[in-house]
């Protein structure tokens, strides 16, 4: 059984959450203007990523309120968490020498979660494609 | 390669069978091939068996990361059924199904089905319109599926609590459907594969692909560079990583799915059981265990575990309908990495890579569909022409809007 840290009651076990999946994919920002394929990319397509991973989670037999989750998906091991009103969790120092077999792709947008300027993503380095970038 | 017969049986019998020859070559990986199937599981093997079988198809390798069926058809607990709902569905699966029951006369390896009838139990009214709807459905697709009453259950699963927690108002019934020897199928599809040259390559990972003007060129492997032009990827779980290894992304969540067995006991169990209501499924294996499968895990995950919290929910239910079970020791627990499909169908399509199709998103039911999946792969890879059972199946489907949606027939599908 997996232990989760809701920002706001601590430490409760797993069967309380519910996991919502990948945190910061952007809202498109006009939906009138998307074609089938932008909304197609939008609804469906995932990193669903080996690795690190930004997830929205919900206390859901809790307090009910919505949180980022930072969790490497190799091992399950969660790394931090955030509300909404907070920085995304960041990669601790290290780990990715750590672990050098894990990827650590950014999230999408930092804005996607909070709108929030000040929400700026992790300082990891991407060299490879982000395809989403440009998406409004 | 020798032919298994009873008198090959008999002839190494008397050698006290010590000199039965390798089912399979270990092929040192060559520098080029006309098409390389990337995994080796049930469909990647059947594909590569299809594409030297009946297709023609010369030069051609599979590229194994770790051991042959090593992942989730090895894994799963083996149910081989057709009653889907959508035609789409019914086409390939049952297509699927039509190939398991002559497969181990055409591989020469007895691949063990065993049609022992389905048995798909309702909980509530809802079940039952439900099923019903579906049972309608699959007979319009010519698969003979038969509602039946809690009396009818009653006979043939003596064992079972009809009136607990759970109550069973009545079931669907597939009365050729059943399970058969998951390694086997593996194995099978590999030895009649190598028979016909194909070089099945063990412990020999993808690690990137070289793609050029939108076009497959290479890929780099732990064995190095394979050049290449035609490449079909059947690695369940690992797609999306595959995927980004060629720049684009899946529609697909990877999530653990597990299963557990029993301590072995005397035949209790004909038939197989199970129920979508509670996510549990259920069949006895020729060595006596019970074969328990249970429900994916709500998080995404590559560590091969499953989350106590699911197996607890799916063991309660279980024990509330076969009160039996509750003495029974367990003795393995286990999960693969299934790839999930936001219409719970599988992804047979061309990418936007040119040379590269991918075979995917079978989820929690793959292991049916293993035949009918390699075949009209191949065809695919050998025609660059999508077969016409698979050709709804493509990627475009998630644009489009044109979704095979099964994900309402049943939450889990297996
Ligand atoms: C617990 C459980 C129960 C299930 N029960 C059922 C059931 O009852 N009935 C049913 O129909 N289905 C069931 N399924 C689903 C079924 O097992 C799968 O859909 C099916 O086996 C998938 O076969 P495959 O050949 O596509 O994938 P796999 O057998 O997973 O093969 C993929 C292979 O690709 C390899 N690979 C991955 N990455 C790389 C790489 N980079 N380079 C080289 N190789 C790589 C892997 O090592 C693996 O061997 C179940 C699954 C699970 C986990
Ligand atoms: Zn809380």
């Amino acid at each position: 059984m997996l232990q989760v840290r809701c920002p706001w009651c601590g430490e409760r076990e797993e069967t309380e959450f519910s996991c919502h999946g990948e945190a910061c994919v952007p809202r498109p920002e006009n939906p009138d203007a998307l074609d089938d394929r932008a909304w197609g990319e939008y609804l469906f397509f995932k990193e669903n990523v080996k690795g690190l991973t930004w997830e929205r989670w919900e206390h859901a037999f809790g307090c009910r309120r919505w949180f980022v989750a930072l969790r490497d998906n190799v091992s399950d091991t969660f790394l931090g968490f955030a509300k909404p009103s907070e920085p995304l969790p960041s990669v601790p120092k290290g780990y990715r020498q750590a672990r050098s077999c894990v990827s650590i792709p950014l999230p999408r947008s930092a804005k996607g979660w909070a709108g929030d300027k000040k929400t700026v993503a992790p300082s990891t380095s991407r060299t490879d494609k982000q395809p989403d970038k440009k998406q409004p | 390669m020798t032919r298994y017969s009873l008198w090959s049986l008999l002839r190494h019998a008397r050698k006290g069978h010590e000199h039965w020859p390798r089912a399979w070559r270990s092929p040192v990986l060559r520098s080029a091939y006309d098409i390389v199937i990337v995994g080796g599981g049930g469909h990647g093997l059947a594909t590569a068996y299809y594409l030297a079988q009946e297709f023609g198809a010369k030069k051609i390798a599979v590229l194994e990361k770790g051991w042959l069926g090593g992942g989730n058809t090895g894994r799963n607990t083996t149910i081989v059924r057709s009653g889907y709902l959508q035609d789409e569905s019914a086409k390939i699966y049952q297509h699927g199904l039509e190939l398991f029951e002559t497969l181990s006369r055409k591989l020469n390896f007895n691949v063990m089905f065993s049609a022992r009838g389905l048995l798909q139990l309702a909980h509530s009214v809802h079940d039952l319109q439900e099923q019903a709807r579906r049972e309608q459905a699959c007979r319009l697709n010519g698969i003979d599926i038969e509602m039946i009453s809690p009396e009818r259950v009653q006979h043939m699963l003596p064992e079972i609590n009809l009136d607990g927690r759970f109550p069973v108002m009545g079931a669907a019934y597939q009365h050729n459907a059943g399970n058969a020897r998951h390694d086997a199928v593996a194995w099978g599809y590999a030895r009649g594969a190598d028979a016909l040259g194909v070089d099945i390559v063990q412990n020999c990972e993808v690690k990137s692909m070289v793609v050029k003007k939108g076009r497959i060129e290479a890929l780099e492997t732990s064995h190095g560079t394979v050049k290449t032009g035609r490449v079909g990827v059947a690695v369940a779980g690992h797609s999306s990583v595959l995927a980004a290894m060629a720049g684009f992304r899946l529609p697909l969540a990877s999530v653990p799915l597990q299963a557990l067995v029993s301590e072995p006991i005397k035949p209790v169990l004909n038939h197989v059981v199970m129920s979508n209501g509670v996510h549990v499924y259920l069949s006895q294996s020729d060595k006596g265990e019970l074969v328990v499968g249970a429900g994916a895990d709500q998080y995404t995950s590559y560590a091969q575990r499953g989350s106590f919290a699911t197996m607890d929910q799916i063991l309660a239910p279980l024990v509330e309908l076969f009160p039996y079970i509750a003495r029974l020791r367990m003795l393995r627990q286990w999960a693969g990495i299934v790839d999930i499909t936001p219409d719970r169908s599988p992804i047979i399509s061309k990418t936007p890579v040119e040379g590269l199709f991918v075979n995917a998103g079978w989820g929690t039911g793959g292991f049916k569909a293993t035949a009918g999946s390699g075949h009209v792969f191949a065809s695919s890879l050998a025609n660059n022409r999508m077969h016409p059972i698979a050709a709804p199946f493509s990627i475009d489907r998630f644009y489009s809007g044109a979704v095979i949606d099964e994900g309402s027939a049943a939450g889990v599908a297996h």
